[in-house]
């Protein structure tokens, strides 16, 4: 008989122990494999959101509660107009663009709409020539400022999907978000009537999963005429030009408008980076749970089976096997139960976090298979180090007494 | 004979020079008349404007809504500190509510900023100060700048871009790089060459504004972008790939791919 045909014989011998000892290892392997898994893409999400929304700063009426970065703009409360023109002549240090925006909500044929008015950059630029952005004749050192020519591409309206501002806007004209478009069957060079006025539609913005998709953008001063507003608007969007440039910006936007709440991407994702916090830490919970349960039970049932088997051990010992042979046979099927706990939770905590991932975490999720290498490895060590002292014991074993015992 | 080629000539083509005179005549009747009704139609504070502009003296104009104490304050300020120099200032206010200076208010865009706003333009018409809701003698100060710079300001406030070429004595000719530059279609129209010479002691701040060394031998070439931003300073061996290397390099730490910089 070779080490493999015994252990073979044990596991089908007693599958009740076997499937005993799996199941912990399988539970608790499941648990790290879902929970890191949804973290990662989770995590993954977050730095995505933040490296498409750039260094953006809003700017908000003070008693608004930010929950939702897109639909950051869709409140009642309102803000001044001319805090726009306050921004652009004070010419701060690394401002690239300022979008003013009001939303009124409006209907389409019976369906509503929100009407977004929004200021194209080419009415603040000049304001900001003026002071030459706080930078008039420094040098371009990094991030410190940016240069603005006219470029067809970063200056075409369909650049707003990305940037969330626009360089021209005519004020009879609007800009539909994709979703919007094909539900009303429009496309550019189409016109349509909201509020009262007819518009031409300028372009149709290409789809960005956002509630923007389902958005009508006109001129700024148009949405306030229509809507008789007033000159105000709902907020203001500050693109800085990278991430440190706008976490210093915060400071210099609250003391030049103190009536207003300044928030920047870092605070609006703060929840999202929190729940990942907490889930990792929980993932390393679950992996402390694996160590202790797993290995607690796997050591329980490995010295159970060498109390079981004193008699087959001792028989073995007596057939010639070494202690050293005795140990491998426990240790080998310890590899051989650690591997397939591992293999097991990672397949059925993988599809545990493609279901569950959009459903808690709203993100779309998939297996990571570098995280197999992970759960089979620690399953290993920790059924490893589990057996190894009933593994000892068995070894220690004397053949004489356990005849005794007979 | 000459003569009678003249003549000759005349009688056959006496009908089309009439013609053409008279179409001279038209046009020039055409474009007096549009010259007048361009300065009838000037509001008071556009003709002020346009005087100051061709005594070479400098504007300020206050913009404001409602006459409270930070208008007066403003207003009060302004009095004081250009006052006494007439001979190269001038200074108006503007309701811009008032519907005979609608022109000006939508100009500038002003319509909306805070009030009151004083605004300092230079005779070339650059802005060269904005001043919201207070200001004063040093502000006032900082306003006037140099021929040179004010061309520049107002390039960058068109939305172009500057070469300022800095060149020793009365040298007036333009480094390789710097034509090669212009020359090249997509930027030519994006880019105004200003030409400065090193030794014109009114432009001496503007120059140590720049670092610009006033007693070098060799030219300098200072590259900058709108808004105001300086892309960088070379001597005049500078080439004109190095000028779109400096100016892409510029465009994309901004953040954005391919930032605004014409591809070429």
């Amino acid at each position: 008989m070779t080490m493999r045909s015994i252990i073979w014989k044990e596991l089908r011998e007693r599958p009740t122990a076997m499937i005993a000892s799996l199941l912990a290892i399988v539970l608790s392997v499941t648990a790290l494999v879902a929970i890191r898994n949804v973290t990662i893409f989770s995590e993954k999400e977050v730095a995505g959101k933040l490296d498409k929304l750039g260094a953006n700063v809003l700017i908000l009426p003070k008693g608004v509660t930010l929950q939702d970065y897109y639909a950051a703009d869709m409140h009642a409360e309102t803000i001044p107009e001319e805090h726009v023109a306050e921004l652009a002549l004070a010419g701060l240090t690394g401002v690239e663009a300022i979008t003013p925006k009001l939303c009124v909500p409006t209907e389409l044929n019976g369906r509503k709409v929100i009407l977004t008015g929004i200021l194209p950059q080419s009415e603040i630029q000049k304001m900001n020539a003026w002071s030459g952005g706080g930078m008039l004749f420094k040098k371009h050192e990094g991030c410190k400022a940016k240069i603005n020519v006219a470029d067809e591409n970063q200056d075409a309206p369909e650049a707003l999907a990305e940037r969330r501002s626009l360089q021209h806007l005519n004020k009879s004209e609007v800009i539909l978000g994709s979703d919007f478009a094909s539900a009303n069957n429009l496309k550019a060079g189409d016109s349509l009537a909201l509020l009262g006025e007819k518009f031409g539609v300028l372009t149709v913005l290409p789809s960005t999963g956002t509630v923007d998709d389902s958005r009508v953008f006109a001129h700024l001063h148009t949405v306030q005429r229509l809507s008789e507003s007033g000159q105000v608007v709902n907020i203001i969007e500050v693109m800085g030009c990278c991430e440190d440039v706008a976490n210093g910006l915060v400071g210099d936007l609250q003391a030049l408008l103190p009536g207003t709440k300044v928030v920047t991407i870092a605070n609006v994702v703060e929840t999202q980076v929190s729940i990942n916090r907490m889930m990792t830490n929980l993932s390393y919970l679950f992996l402390a749970i694996l160590v202790a349960i797993g290995g607690a039970s796997m050591a329980s049932a490995s010295f159970a089976n060498v109390i079981e088997r004193r008699r087959e051990i001792g028989t073995l010992m007596a057939l010639g096997a070494t202690p050293r042979f005795v140990t491998q046979l426990f240790l080998a099927k310890a590899v051989l139960l650690g591997l397939a706990g591992g293999l097991t939770g990672y397949i059925v905590g993988s599809v545990l976090a493609v279901f569950l991932g959009p459903a808690f975490a709203d993100v779309s999720v998939l297996p990571i298979p570098s995280l197999a290498i992970v759960a089979a490895g620690t399953a290993v060590l920790v059924t490893l180090v589990a057996s190894y002292f009933p593994a000892r014991q068995a070894a220690n074993l004397d053949p004489c007494t356990c005849f005794k015992e007979v | 004979m000459l003569m009678n080629s003249i003549t000759r000539s005349s009688h056959r083509n006496g009908f089309a020079l009439l013609v053409a005179c008279g179409i001279v005549v038209i046009f020039t009747t055409v474009a007096s008349a549009q010259k007048i009704q361009r300065v009838a139609s000037l509001s008071k504070v556009e003709t002020s404007r346009a005087a100051a502009s061709k005594q070479n003296k400098y504007t300020f104009i206050m913009f404001w809504k409602n006459q409270d104490d930070t208008t007066k304050a403003m207003w009060n300020s302004l009095q004081q500190n250009l006052s006494s120099k007439t001979d190269t200032t001038t200074f108006a206010a503007v309701n811009t509510n008032d519907p005979a200076e609608a022109n000006l208010v939508k100009e500038y865009g002003v319509s909306r900023a805070p009030m009151p706003l004083t605004l300092a333009i230079a005779p070339n018409g650059a802005i060269t100060g904005s001043f919201v809701k207070q200001i004063n003698a040093d502000y006032i100060q900082q306003s006037f700048v140099s021929p040179a710079k004010s061309r520049c300001m107002l390039t960058l406030q068109n939305r172009k871009m500057v070469l300022l070429c800095v060149n020793p004595g009365g040298n007036s000719a333009l480094p390789k790089g710097v034509q090669n530059f212009k020359a090249i279609p997509c930027y030519k129209d994006v880019v105004e060459v200003v030409l400065v010479s090193a030794g014109e002691s009114v432009e001496s701040s503007f120059l140590q504004e720049l670092e610009v060394p006033q007693q070098n031998n060799n030219s300098t070439v200072v590259f900058m972008a709108p808004p105001g931003v300086m892309v960088g300073k070379f001597n005049e061996n500078v080439t004109h790939e190095q000028l779109i290397a400096e100016l892409k390099k510029a465009g994309k730490s901004c953040g954005v791919e391919g930032c605004k910089h014409c591809k070429e």
